[in-house]
């Protein structure tokens, strides 16, 4: 009877897999090598799968094109070609924690309990299923003596899951520590009175080894004395002695869960007086007993161990429950002729079986008694049919397919094939989406009527009326919707969390950031999960230009972020730098100062230039012709000369121990005589989490001979400072008491203005390097990278623009002669102070405007300086600025209202802030090789009652029905 | 007590003769069976069904209700449910010789109001939370003691996938327990009958014994009785399934909504099934990680399996069977098979398909007289019919006239 019902159930899923599968098409893998047998890869091969059966193992050698080898293939078959790809036959696992819903009874002994029954096929496996594990043994319970039969079942799939392969494989007993705290058992449960006085309590067979093993012994002799006979069955009260029986026949194996070297000893003790067939399961220790094992063809399923591989002593050096792991115990096991099967070590790794087989086998095994640990091995255990764990034709494929090495650490399979189903494959990595709409405006020539888009990667591979839209491709169709590119801000403070010269940690929400200077970068706080940016990304907008706020006259760095919420977010780090002239006084000094930055980030630019140009040459092998430019001359670039060689403000970067990024010095210093006073500001505050803005430390001390040595106390800390100092140029060490000390080098700045130090370039000079300069082996010498400097280099290099907010008419002049005529850098103009003045100068000069969405006011009425400035012919762009990123839209709507032409108006949000912020390569137009950021709108822009209905952001779609 | 409830019952049978006849005028009749009728009579002659038909004559013994601008409709029968217990569940797991019989209280309120809700067949089974929980019986909500409101005694058994405690495969341990030792009483049994001693008279008493604890089990693998089996999830549907083929007996599914993926093996199975009130479960899909709700009703009615809708008298809405039925239409399942899920299919799961769950000649006359359509909210019970004899009259319903004052009919 007991034995009827696999048949049944089969029957029954039979009846259901008729009805919910398919019958799978015809898939070829053209592969590197297949196992076919763990010991017997095949090279070069055509795997066939027709309609689930594994059809063929076909090799390539010889062949011109897999083709030839493999002909009669019908007209509908999957091709899986991967040249470093590997096929691995589905893998086993030999023991299972949670795929059947098994808790353990209160009872000791329950013999009849079938783990079968606990396990649902209709579950999902998928976790499992991934990991190349086809076929898998679920146990009946885990922390009682005998909690009854443990099974093989296959997992198929989420819609169909699995089956029940072997009901019956292994009478399972426990003798490891976890049966020693099982409860007793009162059945039935009931409440003592005064006619019952004690509660019914059942017989309990004894906890400790000994008693365990000798209730063991009995039960054994019992069966082999009373359950010979077939027929035989338990009374309501007894124990089930038939699992015993058919242990005793050889039927069933007996598998012994049991860690500890002396609980080992007593199963095998066990299997030798009852000629069991023994399997120890879990098996800490059991390679102590490897040639015990061995002389009784017993097995083991191996734990997998999860202690690093060093300090195990042969010894377990301490008493754990489970005994000592250790990692040599596979291999010492196979040494001795004993079958092993690995599992994982924890709970829900169950897909990762090979990965720790892998692990605990490397050392001094090869990939077949890896694989034969995960496949044969355990199809065996699990009394599967002869083959199983190989490739076998003409049987349903049990496949694991993987693009490369499966014993690469980092390797997960691409494709599992179970039962003949694909039931898993892992996601494509280039999915083809192609967009059809009834118009594209492409921001890069004429508007595209009926048109399609076609995304290949996150980038867009074709645009166009007639395109060829590749098979495969997803679908969207809305002839009703218009393309237009993802909008640019201009300028807006989205995605970020908070910001180092903030101070607190909180969650921050809303563009609230002040000027950073170019020493802090905003998008260093950028988190691609904040909610704002989906906000930002349904309203339209993909790319944002995260610009500071206003309060430094070099208010900081630009960066561009995507707000698709991807890992990888930033566009581009260096997108331009903000100046901000409000309530600057303007005239000859402005002039002078923002020729400083420029000149001073110019010299920077072209070290890096000259550095880069040197380095290719050398790499194509000529010697250094060109000599790197010495950064210590930099530093005297802006300083003014000074009266005496100290007095003045230093600035330099010095590198403590590993920190990733030097710390910024500032020391102020005052001669009098040989007597030196100052400040010595260093900031010590960590990148991310704020810190209070440093606090200059007064300090003390004497500069003879061109030697400089100060010292400064702040409360148990000394910080000494010792340099030489000429030309404007310190060199010395800073110590810093108990965290050690270490080298820098300042330069000398004439200034004391804040923002001017931002300036200055630094030297930084790592204890063990030596100055800028070419290096023994002639490979050019870097120059020190600095955050001042890298801020300025795209404006420099004349990718992107410099921002400058301008209040007033004494500022222009400074900005248009320095920035544009003198150094013909990228300008763009935020803020309408004296806007209408200088709006024709602006336009002669060449400079942009940047537009907040602010109105002017005259004569009561309110024009649009966007406006103003369109029609005077200046490029135009728009910023959120310190409103939300979701009125970007908006701006440009107001901006048709005062007669812009709607397809200029798309390109203030789109083309124009993606040239001035230097990202147009890869945003701003939908054109071929640009990233794919798509806007679907549901009518004509700026249409009323248009809205955003899709937006892609990288190919990705962000939401559905996000509305302005 | 036991003794005296034969005498006691005799007494009540004699005034449940059915001693008139009932005609019911100008009725919308909604038979469940077939198609509807606009405006038709319809004559109750010894408790059943007689005629159907147009201008229908009475004689002066009959008893006459005009319902006009009223439906009519067979009585509501409730497939399974454990109310009308002192407590559902027996502590024990294995209790296949205890009867609902020795637990059911006529004064409960349960009957009162499957009075007045239309709800004439009624089957009581042990609860959920046990492995075999004993026999169930049919019963209509009237009468003083269980023996007079009994339609069928002991024809059914509950079995329950869903362990109490432990995990399933316990539970499948118990019940193969339960039914190896069930077969191996009735071999024995068999096998005592079979080996007379020849020349010999003399049985062997001992082996021949009826073991009244055993005697349900017995039954049930003679096809004697049907198991009423609750299944949680879809793999207790495989299981359930599998142990009635193994050990040959009859059983219907209670399904729980979980088991809706199992609904191509409850299909094959072509049997009626009973759903539990719940019938729909909110589920997240392992695919996408969202959350969907799955009405399993629908899935098994695209599947053409016949099922009957149960309520829970213990929660609002749900109480009710129209509600429930309304339900279904709500999934999308056509209004007549609705209507039937808490009618005639109920009747069929428990075996009385031929004398209840709907309007024909010659079953049962029981029958509800409704003030408005049968989905519609505000329709009640106006009359209530059993067997031809009427047992509900709401214009004379103590409870609502006082509680609700709804009483008369006319407000």
């Amino acid at each position: 009877m007991l034995r009827r019902l696999p048949i049944l159930i089969a029957s029954f899923l039979v009846i259901a897999m008729s009805i919910a599968a398919q019958g799978p098409a015809t898939i070829v893998f053209i592969v590197k090598q297949a196992y076919a047998t763990p010991s017997q890869p095949v090279e070069r091969v055509a795997v066939v799968v027709k309609a689930g059966v594994l059809s063929g193992t076909i090799p390539l050698a010889g062949a011109k094109s897999w083709r030839d080898a493999v002909p009669g293939l019908p007209s509908d078959v999957e091709v899986v070609e991967l040249p470093d790809g590997v096929i691995l036959p589905g893998l086993i696992l030999a023991h299972s924690r949670t795929l059947a819903q098994v808790t353990d009874p209160e009872e000791s002994l329950t013999p009849g309990t079938v783990a079968a029954d606990a396990f649902d096929p209709f579950d999902s496996f998928k976790g499992v299923t991934r990991g190349g594990v086809t076929a898998a043994y679920i146990s009946p319970g885990f922390a009682r003596i005998v909690a009854g039969q443990g099974s093989a079942v296959r997992l198929a799939g989420a819609d169909l899951g699995g089956e029940v392969l072997v009901r019956s494989v292994s009478l399972r007993v426990s003798l490891s520590e976890n049966i020693r705290s099982a409860p007793n058992v009162f059945n039935p449960p009931l409440i003592p009175d005064l006619g019952e006085p004690l509660p019914a309590a059942e017989m309990q067979p004894g906890k400790t080894r000994a008693g365990a093993l000798d209730a063991l012994r009995s039960l054994f002799r019992r069966a082999g004395s009373e359950a010979r006979d077939p027929k035989w069955t338990p009374s309501m009260d007894d124990v089930d002695l038939r699992p015993f029986a058919r242990a005793l026949s050889g039927e069933i194996s007996v598998r012994v869960a049991c860690d500890r070297e002396a609980d080992v000893a007593g199963a095998i003790e066990l299997a030798r007086e009852f000629k069991l067939r023994l399997i120890i399961e879990g098996g800490n220790e059991a390679w102590m007993h490897a040639a015990a094992l061995a002389s009784i063809n017993a097995s083991v399923v191996l734990r997998a161990v999860a202690t690093p591989p060093i300090g195990n002593s042969a010894i377990a050096p301490l008493f754990h429950e489970s005994g000592e792991g250790r990692r040599t115990a596979a291999a010492l096991l196979i040494k001795a002729g004993v079958p092993v099967a690995v599992v994982p070590p924890f709970v829900g790794e169950e897909g990762e079986v090979l990965f720790h087989a892998t692990r605990l086998m490397g050392d001094g095994f090869g990939p077949s008694d890896v694989l034969t640990s995960v496949t044969t091995a355990p199809a065996k255990m699990l009394g599967l049919p002869d083959g199983t764990g190989t490739l076998v034709n003409g049987r349903l494929a049990d496949l694991a397919v993987y693009s490369r090495s499966p014993f690469a650490y980092h390797e997960r399979p691409m494709m599992v094939v179970s039962n003949g189903r694909v039931v898993h494959r892992a996601a494509r990595k280039s999915e083809v989406v192609a967009v059809t709409v009834g118009r594209i405006h492409t921001c890069d020539g004429d508007p595209i009527d009926n048109g399609t888009i076609v995304i290949e990667d996150g980038k867009i591979r074709a645009v166009g009326r007639n395109v060829v839209i590749p098979a495969g491709a997803r679908r969207i169709v809305r002839p009703d919707a218009v393309v237009v590119p993802g909008f640019v801000d201009a300028g807006t403070q989205v995605g970020l969390r908070s910001y180092v010269g903030l101070g607190d940690g909180a969650m921050t929400l809303g563009p609230k950031f002040g000027a950073t200077g170019t020493e802090q970068w905003l998008v260093d706080s950028f988190d691609p999960t904040m909610p704002d940016l989906n906000a930002a990304a349904r309203a339209g907008v993909t790319s944002a230009g995260l610009t500071p706020g206003m309060g430094k006259l070099v208010a900081g760095p630009l960066s561009v972020v995507k707000t698709g919420g991807a890992n990888n977010s930033i566009l581009a780090r260096q997108a331009g730098v903000m100046i901000d002239l409000t309530a600057n006084p303007g005239g000859a000094a402005l002039s002078k100062q923002l020729d400083g930055f420029v000149e001073s980030a110019k010299k920077y630019h072209e070290s890096w230039t000259q550095h880069d140009a040197a380095l290719a040459e050398w790499k194509r092998g000529g010697k250094s012709s060109l000599k790197a430019p010495e950064s210590r001359s930099l530093g005297a670039i802006t300083a003014p000369k000074s009266k005496d060689p100290v007095s003045g403000t230093w600035t330099g970067e010095l590198r403590l121990g590993r920190s990733p990024r030097p710390l910024p010095l500032t020391i102020t210093l005052a001669l009098e005589g040989t007597k030196v006073t100052g400040e010595l500001t260093m900031s010590m505050g960590n990148r991310r989490g704020g810190g209070q803005p440093p606090k200059p430390m007064p300090f003390e001390g004497t500069f003879e001979g061109g030697k400089l040595k100060v010292s400064a106390t702040q409360g148990e800390t000394t910080i000494t400072v010792e340099a030489t100092v000429g030309r404007d140029l310190m060199e010395g060490t800073v110590k810093l008491g108990p965290l050690g000390e270490a080298e820098f080098s300042a330069s000398r700045s004439g200034s004391t203005e804040a923002g001017a130090s931002s300036t200055s370039s630094a030297e930084t000079k790592p204890a063990s390097a030596a100055s800028a300069g070419p290096a023994e082996d002639g490979r050019p010498k870097a120059p020190a990278k600095t955050d001042s400097g890298e801020a300025w280099r795209p404006v420099i290099a004349g990718k992107a623009a410099i921002f400058v907010y301008v209040t007033g008419e004494a500022q222009v002049d400074s900005v248009l002669e320095v920035l544009r005529a003198k150094h013909e850098l990228k300008v763009v103009v935020i803020g309408i102070g004296a806007f209408k003045q200088a709006l024709n100068r602006y336009r002669d000069a060449g400079v942009a405007f940047c537009s907040g969405g602010e109105m002017l006011q005259e004569d009561g009425v309110s024009m649009s300086p966007a406006d103003l400035a369109f029609r005077s012919k200046l490029p135009v762009l728009f910023r959120s600025g310190t409103g939300d990123t979701r009125e970007l839209y908006g701006m440009a709507e107001m901006a048709v209202r005062e007669g812009v032409d709607p397809e200029d108006a798309l390109r203030m949000i789109t083309r124009q802030p993606a040239r001035f912020l230097g990202v147009l390569e890869r945003v701003g137009s939908l054109e071929r090789g640009k990233d794919a950021d798509v806007v679907l709108l549901s009518g004509e822009p700026f249409a009323p009652g248009t809205h955003v209905i899709m937006t892609i952001i990288d190919g990705k779609l962000v939401e559905e029905g996000g509305a302005r | 007590m036991r003794i005296l409830r034969p005498i006691i019952a005799c007494a009540f049978l004699a005034g449940l003769m059915p001693a008139q006849d009932l005609l019911i005028r100008n009725a919308r009749l909604i038979p469940v069976s077939g198609p509807e009728n606009a405006k038709t009579d319809l004559l109750i002659r010894d408790g059943r069904v007689s005629a159907i038909g147009e201008g229908l004559k009475a004689d002066l013994s009959t008893l006459v209700i005009d319902a006009a601008g009223r439906a009519v409709m067979p009585a509501y029968v409730l497939a399974a449910t454990s109310e009308g217990l002192d407590r559902p569940n027996e502590n024990m797991e294995v209790t296949p010789f205890v009867s609902v019989l020795d637990s059911i209280d006529p004064t409960r309120p349960f009957f009162d109001d499957s009075v007045r809700d239309g709800v004439y067949s009624i089957h009581i089974l042990p609860g959920d939370r046990t492995v075999i929980g004993g026999s169930g019986r049919v019963l209509r909500p009237t009468g003083r003691v269980v023996e007079d409101m009994t339609i069928v005694p002991d024809g059914s058994i509950k079995i329950s996938m869903v362990p109490p405690q432990g995990n399933r495969a316990s539970q499948m341990a118990k019940l193969r327990s339960a039914f190896d030792d069930a077969k191996r009483y009735l071999d024995n049994k068999e096998a005592a009958a079979d080996s007379r001693p020849s020349g010999s008279l003399k049985l062997d008493m001992d082996r021949l014994a009826i073991d009244r604890r055993r005697e349900t089990m017995a039954r049930l693998l003679k096809k004697q009785v049907t198991a009423f089996t609750y299944c949680g999830e879809p793999g207790d549907v495989i299981r359930a399934l599998a142990l009635a083929t193994e050990f040959g007996y009859e059983q219907r599914l209670v399904l729980a909504p979980g088991t809706w993926k199992a609904a191509d093996l409850i299909a094959a199975d072509k049997r009626p099934v009973v759903l539990t009130p719940e019938m729909d479960v909110e589920e997240m899909d392992p695919e996408t990680g969202k959350m969907v709700r799955r009405e399993l009703p629908a899935i098994l009615h695209k599947k053409g399996v016949a099922f009957a809708a149960t309520a829970r008298p213990t929660s609002l809405g749900q109480r009710y069977l129209w509600y429930q039925a309304g339900s279904l239409v709500r999934m999308g399942i056509p209004r007549d098979v609705a209507l039937r899920s808490v009618t005639l299919t109920a009747a069929e799961v428990i075996g009385l398909g031929k004398t209840k769950g709907s309007i024909e000649i010659g079953k049962d006359g029981d029958v509800l007289i409704l003030s408005d359509d049968p989905l519609s909210g505000r329709a009640w019970v106006d009359s209530g019919v059993i067997e031809g004899r009427v047992i509900y009259e709401r214009r004379s319903d103590r409870r609502l006239t006082e509680v609700l004052g709804l009483g008369d009919g006319k407000n």
